[in-house]
């Protein structure tokens, strides 16, 4: 079934309801309810209380819903947060096998206990509805921000089948990652390229964008969310975090391949295509040599491009069906 | 362990008296006394014999002592670097775990015959190889008297590699990645440097040594050291936050504190975002800047009561 379409990931703090109100809207491909960094502690508990009621209204917009746990408060966290809706759970700060393992039996008690499943890809329709079926088993999405969490980030990833994305979260901020004259966050070219890889080798998607330092991260401009988002789908990752709803269109905007690059695609599919057919195993055109390999790769970009238009049309059924609910005929 | 300044430093063959007794003068952090390449072999034995004068020369100027042994012999150089007032031993080539465990006993044994406390010498591992890249992590956890670390740059590093040190662009991104992230995975010190392109490899070039400082103290890191007493006072100065850093991070801190007030997690202040890490940046530079302030103060104690002692010895000749 491949990987899911997740080329934003909003962050928004669980207590927010002007925020949530906002993001909502925003055409998120994940909505992370945050009740971590973004919650105070003494509104820990309002947060949790919010996550229930907020994971409806937000698929009802058609996004996919995480959230953003603290791995001190693991618990309590997920008990307010294993709902009807839920895709999965971030966890950051991540730096022991044995939180992953917690969180992993946390999941799967209380998928069980409340009969609570994965939801299929937005905009299609469940078929089985079985909280112990590895398809509809609740995601982890873990975010090595720490240098240990780094260091061992396979042994992490391994630790949980549940585990299906990564990302470097805010290392920049956790790990104090500040500017090089380059204009890079001082170690992040490196631990970009070894997330990736990491991720590439154990089978999971790697989240994140080329943020330098002239952009604060997850909170930059629109202009510095879209350069991020193109270096990093071409650095290889699949989609971004942010924290503010104007970068959402930023992020599902570079994630998705442009209108030349598909024709690109197209015409590499297209030469090989015809090269096989006159008995040849690789083309030429324009000084290019169009090989299986380039093929393959032009091949994983249209059916990437296929998949973000089946994402948009999901979002747009979703959002359609619940516009209908909300105006029932007279 | 206290966390120690060392924003400059000079490495000098220790059996050259005119460098080794005029240390004091250059207003280094640290001084790096060597037993190794910049001694030849013909003097490998007298110059474990200098290191009681030379920690002597470079106290006069407030500087903290370390000697660089030569990887070959520990056996032979620990017992005679170990002496009161050494604080750091200095061993470069490291490529495995095992040579820091025999470093580490053999520190051990010679801080009990010295009568030195327990644990007070530290070990600098120094990563010059390829081998000593491939095990970063291993070598840099073997001992707890390893409380900084860095990847492999330099000349050693470079032949190693088989490739020219002063190109213009960096060859050591992995080296320093593998480097910084074990540092960080290890909750060590890492105290390597951004990278500025340079093709001359100038040892005494003061501006490139200050531009250098400066994009490390902005970068967050805080250590230098050099082979020419030019990068002295550059990285002195230039790896010290200004007084306008020190007031702006009193400022974040203050409104970080009102927001904390508040219940909320972050805000606005003059179009720039303060949460709870930029919080903690604005409290290490603070932390930074009265380190420096007592180190600077402390060399300037020393160094004047040097200079009036000499004086007087003057005077009664």
């Amino acid at each position: 079934m491949g990987d899911r379409i997740r080329r934003s990931w909003l962050i928004v703090p669980a207590h927010d309801d002007a925020r949530l109100e906002e993001a909502a809207r925003a055409g998120a491909d994940v909505i992370v309810l945050d009740l971590q960094d973004m919650v105070h502690d003494t509104k820990k508990h309002v947060a949790r209380a919010r996550v229930r009621e907020t994971i409806p209204r937000l698929c009802a917009q058609g996004a996919e819903v995480f959230v953003r746990a603290d791995i001190e408060l693991l618990y309590a966290d997920l008990h307010a947060s294993v709902w009807r809706g839920l895709s999965g759970v971030m966890l950051s700060g991540v730096t022991s096998v044995a939180q992953v393992q917690e969180a992993d039996s946390l999941l799967g008690a209380l998928q069980a206990e409340r009969g609570v499943v994965r939801p299929p890809p937005v905009g299609e329709i469940l078929e089985a509805d079985d909280p112990v079926s590895p398809e509809q088993a609740l995601e982890l999405h873990l975010c090595f921000d720490t240098g240990r969490g780094n260091w061992d980030a396979v042994q992490l990833i391994q630790a949980s089948t549940r585990v299906k994305s990564i990302s470097l979260g805010r290392a920049d901020l956790v790990m104090d990652l500040r500017e090089e004259p380059s204009g890079d966050l001082h170690l992040m070219p490196y631990l970009m390229q070894r997330l990736i890889i990491i991720a590439n080798a154990t089978g999971v998607q790697p989240i994140g964008a080329w943020w330098r330092a002239t952009s604060r991260g997850l909170v930059a401009s629109d202009d510095d969310t879209l350069a991020a988002a193109i270096t990093g789908r071409q650095a290889g990752f699949k989609g971004g975090l942010c924290m503010r709803t104007h970068q959402v269109a930023a992020l599902n905007k570079g994630f998705t391949p442009t209108e030349e690059e598909i024709a690109q695609a197209a015409s590499v599919l297209t030469a090989f295509a015809e090269a096989r057919a006159n008995g040849g195993g690789s083309a030429r055109t324009d000084g290019t040599v169009i090989d299986a390999s380039r093929t393959a790769i032009a091949a994983n970009l249209i059916a990437w491009v296929t998949a973000c238009t089946k994402r948009e049309q999901g979002r747009a059924t979703v959002v359609a069906q619940t516009q209908a609910t909300a105006q029932p005929r007279a | 362990m206290a966390r120690r300044v060392r924003r400059s430093g000079l490495t000098m063959p220790i059996n050259t008296p005119r460098f080794v007794d005029r240390s004091w003068t250059r207003n280094c952090d640290y001084l790096n006394f060597d037993f190794e390449d910049s001694v030849p072999q013909s003097q490998k034995a007298y110059a474990r014999t200098l290191v009681a004068h030379a920690i002597a020369q470079g106290l006069k100027g407030g500087a903290d002592i370390t000697i660089r042994i030569n990887c070959a012999y520990p056996e032979a150089d620990v017992p005679a670097a170990v002496l009161p007032g050494v604080i750091q031993i200095n061993f470069p080539k490291a490529e495995t775990a095992e040579q820091m465990r025999n470093l580490d006993r053999l520190i051990t044994e010679a801080e009990r015959v010295q009568g030195i406390r327990p644990g007070t010498v530290y070990i600098g591992a120094n990563i010059e190889t390829t081998l000593g890249v491939t095990n970063s992590y291993e070598i840099a956890s073997a001992s707890p008297r390893i409380d900084t670390f860095s990847g492999g740059t330099g000349y050693d590093m470079s032949m190693d590699m088989g490739v020219e040190m002063f190109v213009g662009f960096d060859q050591f991104v992995y080296n320093c990645g593998e480097g910084a992230l074990v540092a960080k995975a290890l909750g060590l010190e890492y105290t390597g440097s951004v990278y500025l392109p340079d093709t001359s490899g100038n040892v005494g070039d003061r501006d490139l040594t200050r531009k250098r400082a400066e994009a490390n103290r902005h970068a967050g890191l805080r250590a230098g050291g050099g082979l020419h007493p030019n990068t002295v006072q550059p990285q002195n100065i230039g790896l010290t936050p200004t007084p306008e850093e020190v007031q702006e991070a009193q400022r974040i801190l203050t409104y970080f504190a009102q927001l904390d007030e508040q219940a909320e997690v972050e805000g606005e202040l003059d179009g720039r975002m303060v949460d709870k890490y930029e919080a903690a940046r604005a409290a290490e530079l603070l932390e930074w800047s009265a380190l420096c302030a007592q180190k600077d103060a402390h060399k300037a104690r020393e160094q004047t009561r040097t200079t009036a002692l000499e004086a007087q010895e003057r005077a009664q000749a």
